[in-house]
């Protein structure tokens, strides 16, 4: 179970992670959800972009980034898919914890 | 075609006592922006004829912490208990409010630390661009002859 991330970017209610390229902000995703499947083992996000930004999000590589108050998880996203405000992107394995 | 994007890169500045800062190498043009209009305010002006006119001018105090926060992406400070801030993927309220919480000196020294990383930085592109300017002379078509 993950702590409640702080989302305080741009006043957004609840619960964000980031897409980040480098150190920008490519998108913020509210509502999320990461997912496993049980056979290939293969992590999914889904959640909705409060903001987005359409240059960042079509450079590699991207970052899925939760801030919380144990400290910051990020895992590498292998694609995206960004439409009608919804995003599901395939994460690879959690990098290490900061 | 030339390329007018950089890759973003980062550096890390050593300070006093064994610290350092991780720092955004450069600002893109919208970062920029925003530490143009994050750096002023809006003042009105009275002309003696008795209009007012609304203005901006720089605040230099809003002006070095609006430099501080667009460049500053991590540092090795720590509070009182010896944890570090954490300010790494932070948003920028939490950035400037660990910049508020850190002592006078320590600021002063972030604050001067990332201004000479700005003007570094400024001298070698200018540096990088006369160098690109110096090798790259145009290319001459040559025509045949007869």
């Amino acid at each position: 179970m993950l702590d409640e991330p702080l989302c305080l970017w741009r006043g957004l209610p609840g619960a964000c992670g980031f897409v980040k390229h480098a150190y920008f902000i490519a998108a913020t995703v509210t509502d999320y959800a990461i997912t496993v499947d049980r056979q290939t083992r293969r992590h999914t996000l889904s959640g909705t972009v409060a903001t987005s930004v359409p240059y960042l999000l079509r450079q590699r590589p991207l970052l899925f980034v939760l801030v919380t108050k144990a400290g910051v998880l990020r895992w590498p996203i292998e694609s995206v898919d960004v439409a009608n405000n919804r995003v599901v992107a395939h994460l690879g394995a959690q990098l290490e914890r900061e | 075609m030339s390329i007018r994007v950089r890759r973003p890169a980062t550096e890390r500045l050593m300070l006093s006592d064994g610290d350092y800062l991780v720092v955004k190498q450069d600002l893109t043009a919208g970062e920029y922006r925003e530490l143009m209009r994050a750096s002023t305010r809006a003042i009105t002006v009275t002309t003696d004829a008795g209009a007012a006119t609304p203005q901006i001018e720089l605040d230099p105090i809003a002006a070095g912490v609006a430099m501080v926060v667009a460049y500053l992406l991590d540092w090795s400070f720590a509070d009182a208990d010896g944890n570090k801030i954490a300010i790494a993927d932070q948003p920028p309220a939490v950035v400037r409010a660990a910049l508020d919480y850190i002592d006078g000196d320590a600021y002063l020294e972030v604050q001067t630390a990332i201004q000479a990383h700005q003007a570094a930085r400024a001298a070698a592109i200018a540096e990088e661009k006369k160098t690109r300017s110096g090798a790259s002379s145009p290319g001459r078509t040559l025509t045949s002859v007869g």
